[in-house]
């Protein structure tokens, strides 16, 4: 028979990804210590709907969970920081940073911009660049054609380095490296695995120019919906989750290396202090006044 | 729960409710009874529509409607009766070889039956062949259309499941051409064996200044393949460039397109496509439904437990998708069952490009397939014959249909070979 | 509505040519060009969507029907349209709901509120409601339409 509260996540990642691992895992965990009161089916692979689109289905109570980030900053600005390129130097330094004053702001927002309560977070690896020539300097860039998702700020640093940066849809990519039309992406390891990168790609160079995150939100409404004990018992599976995700992606990202460079990838390191000195305040410039704030409350401008 | 989606959309489709409006409908009152807030209907309608790639379909629909307009259906026509009007039977072969190269802007079969039709039909009658076998010929040769690129068929299937619309118009192109090939040859056998009339000869300089009007046309599908196979545009962006190309033809060759009809073409083309997005927006809607209810791996479920032999698989969704090409029509079809089924056909290893072109041809094929086929019933119009008779006399060209999909189901490099050769 | 397809359809149109004319001979393409296409694109489907079902573009499925005595056609007929007002007076609605929940979301590039985007399933449910409530209408004046 029905269960009390049946909620229904919407994951972008396929079943084999850590974080929809993380959400089968959050899901028994709930049923079993809220005794079947709440049910979590978690479907994969944009099944349910694009991770946009199950923004605004959680928003309007068609569908409960997902995780998101930096999409969010289509409602409020703030959420740009979740994939800011050369903001942070190590995942250990974000997890400070939202330990701190801006995660607080983050979490906040989300909850009162975006009707979106985030509950734990994910980190999504650091994105490294692709390609068929090794890149080890920012020099190196020159007349390189990168394929970025559609962010502006990803569009500012590869042109700031000296890229030449396209946007263009995940599905082509593939083909279009294929054909020549671009010459180089950039993606968290587990991506550039699953899309294959390694039959048309030779050299995977460590740039780490955004360490990332996600978190895993819930609407805000359904969360009021639960009785405080349930909400007590969510909160606490979700803190689990986060833990038993955190231990997933550490072993999965050096499985994850081993195979690519078994499928032929060779693995460059960069000088990354050259990146950032080329990349200097490319990103702190189009910012607003109020986010130069906060982004001055983490770290000081190049100049 | 599912029942009710299920039986609703059927008692609409049997009720002559349109389509759209079934899938829409069923959805209504399935999400009433489930309780799940009605924003999901336009917000899923929203979603479906508002992909870049589904912009070529009103672009190829327009440039094909603007080539019309210029008198390309006849030019057509003429230069295939002048090619092929000679042999036994030309009018006939001129029929199927005109649909192979109309192929290159139409995006329907219903379209081609009726625009090829309505000029070839009552030709052939005049001529002397018999009215059912004009109608048949008319029916069967227009599914090869949809087959060879462009194809709006394709563009939906490509934009369901993520493939590349370039590589997909390139696998539909040799089995389109032999399923074309196929057809004249049943056309030339039975002609020969009924003794039909042929043509006069025409001599090098009719055929020549034939082309020269047809050429056009063929032109414009060069442009679009070139463009998108050499990776200089994208899908949508060679409909458009299909659209200028078809308005400078049309105003400074054919010179018969003034602003008052480029208007009326338009309008037209907006309006078809209007009907299609709203079909491709509620079937968006009905998807997320049958996902939510997890029906693609029951379905999945269901057939892989009977067999996970690649073949078995292969002919029961074969026969599966020749059962609902009968009476749904294809791109409707395409939208429900082409993502549920590709999963299955993934599961056992088969190449999604391989089977888009095999459910594309499956559902050409429902088309023609008595007693429901809609092609058949078009043609039965416009000939005026039973659709008893059309069926009989199109029992040869099913039969050779179904050969050809045999083929192509069998040997997967009648489709991989052109996308592999051009676009790996 | 004529006018809202006709300059829409021309819209997208000349937004696809500059980005093709941007790719090919500009150094940087604008990223808004896809936006705003697809933006044109939504509006131009809402106005044309009421039209096509005023010409008879919604393909349906004749074999039963045929079938029917001419009374249970009409019956048939008038459920039809009926059933297709309930519809889109929903739709319509709840698009005007989306429409709202979209004013506190911006586009990614060209940064216009979503309501924008959406107010396009509005003009969809509403020109579809009003050639549906025509029809209807006719079935009362006793004069359907074939
Ligand atoms: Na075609
Ligand atoms: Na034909």
């Amino acid at each position: 028979d029905e269960p009390e509260f049946l909620l229904r996540a919407s994951l972008l990642v396929a079943e084999d990804h850590t974080w929809f691992r993380a959400f089968a895992y959050f899901g028994e965990l709930l049923e079993e210590r809220s005794d079947g009161r709440i049910v979590l089916q978690t479907y994969p692979s944009e099944q349910l709907a694009k991770e946009i689109e199950a923004i605004r289905m959680i928003q309007s109570g068609v569908i409960d969970m997902t995780t998101t980030s930096a999409l969010l900053s289509n409602w409020t600005e703030i959420m740009t920081f979740c994939e800011m390129p050369f903001l942070n130097d190590s995942m250990e330094e974000v997890d400070t940073m939202l330990a701190g004053p801006v995660g607080a702001r983050i979490r906040a927002e989300m909850v009162t911009k975006t009707g979106l309560r985030p509950v734990a977070y994910f980190q999504a690896g650091a994105r490294h660049l692709t390609s068929n020539r090794p890149i080890r300097h920012p020099d190196d860039l020159q007349g390189l054609i990168v394929r970025i998702p559609s962010i502006p700020a990803f569009v500012t640093t590869w042109e700031a380095l000296g890229a030449k940066a396209t946007p263009m849809a995940f599905s082509e990519l593939f083909t279009s490296l294929q054909q020549g039309v671009i010459n180089a992406q950039e993606n968290p390891l587990p991506l550039t695995r699953m899309a294959a990168m390694y039959e048309v790609q030779d050299y995977v160079n460590l740039t780490s120019h955004v360490f990332g995150w996600t978190y895993p939100v819930i609407g805000e409404a359904q969360f009021q919906r639960f009785p405080a004990d349930l909400q007590a018992i969510f909160l606490d599976c979700a803190r689990e989750m986060q833990v038993y995700e955190r231990k997933l992606f550490l072993e999965n990202e050096a499985m994850i290396r081993a195979d690519l460079e078994a499928k032929g990838m060779e693995f460059i390191e960069v000088d990354r202090p050259a990146f950032v000195r080329k990349h200097g305040d490319a990103i702190y410039n189009t910012l607003s006044p109020a986010m130069q704030e906060v982004y001055r409350s983490l770290k000081d401008p190049v100049q | 729960m599912i029942l009710l989606l299920l039986g609703t959309f059927t008692v609409c489709i049997l009720l002559r409710f349109p389509i759209a409006f079934c899938l829409g409908l069923s959805c209504l009152a399935y999400l009433l009874v489930e309780g799940t807030p009605l924003i999901v209907i336009p917000m899923k309608m929203y979603s479906g529509i508002d992909v870049f790639v589904l912009l070529s379909i009103p672009g190829f629909i327009l440039a094909g409607n603007l080539m019309n307009h210029g008198g390309l259906t006849q030019h057509i026509i003429t230069f295939c009766n002048h090619l092929v009007g000679h042999v036994r039977g030309g009018l006939a072969l001129a029929n199927v070889a005109a649909s192979m190269l109309f192929a290159g802007i139409s995006g329907t079969a219903i379209s081609d039956t009726a625009s090829i039709g309505s000029v070839m039909i009552p030709a052939m009658k005049r001529e002397g062949y018999d009215a059912d076998f004009a109608c048949a010929v008319t029916a069967a040769s227009s599914t090869v259309g949809p087959i060879i690129p462009p194809s709006v068929s394709m563009i939906i299937a490509a934009t369901l499941t993520g493939l590349s619309v370039g590589k997909l118009f390139l696998a539909g192109a040799l089995p389109g051409l032999l399923l074309g090939l196929s057809l004249m040859g049943v056309t030339y056998y039975i002609s020969r064996k009924r003794n039909y009339p042929k043509l006069e000869r025409s001599n090098l300089r009719q055929i020549g200044r034939s082309f020269v009007d047809t050429f056009w046309s063929l032109l414009m599908t060069v442009i679009i393949l070139y463009g998108i196979i050499g990776g200089l545009f994208t899908p949508t962006e060679a409909s458009i460039i299909a659209v200028l190309y078809a308005l400078i033809i049309g105003v400074f060759v054919y010179r018969k397109l003034s602003l008052r009809r480029a208007m009326v073409v338009f309008l037209d083309s907006m309006k078809t496509s209007a009907a299609l997005m709203v079909l491709i927006g509620f079937a968006n809607l009905f998807g997320y439904i049958l996902i939510t209810e997890q029906l693609p791996q029951l379905v999945s479920g269901q057939i892989l437990g009977f067999s996970s032999n690649p073949y078995v698989v292969l002919l029961l969704i074969n026969l599966l998708l020749i059962f609902v090409g009968t009476f749904m029509e294809t791109i409707a079809a395409l939208l429900i069952l082409f993502p549920i089924l590709l999963q299955v056909a993934l599961a056992v290893s088969i190449d999604p490009i391989h089977f888009a072109v095999i459910a594309l041809l499956n559902l050409m094929i429902g088309l023609t397939t008595p007693p429901l086929g809609v092609c058949l019933f078009v043609a039965a119009g416009i000939g005026k014959v039973s659709i008893g008779a059309v069926s009989r006399a199109g029992f040869p060209f099913l039969l050779v249909s179904l050969l050809v999909l045999a083929l192509v189901t069998l040997i997967p490099d009648l489709s991989l070979w052109l996308p592999r050769l051009f676009m790996d | 509505m004529k006018w809202g397809t006709l300059g829409s359809t021309l819209g997208f149109i000349a937004c696809v040519l500059l980005q093709i004319f941007a790719r090919l001979f500009l150094e940087t393409a604008p990223s808004w060009t896809e936006e705003a296409a697809r933006l044109c694109f939504i509006i131009a489907i809402g106005c044309s969507a009421g039209l096509a079902l005023r010409s008879g573009e919604y393909v349906h499925f004749d074999f039963l029907y045929q079938r029917m005595s001419a009374g249970w056609q009409r019956r048939v007929a008038f459920l039809i349209d009926l059933l297709t007002v309930v519809l889109f007076a929903l739709f319509l609605y709840y698009a005007v709901q989306l429409t709202v929940l979209g004013w506190a979301e911006r586009s990614p590039s060209l940064k216009f509120p979503m309501a924008i985007p959406f107010a396009g399933m509005v003009i969809l449910g509403a020109s579809l409601l009003v050639y549906a409530v025509d029809r209807l209408r006719r079935h009362a004046t006793k004069t359907p339409r074939r």
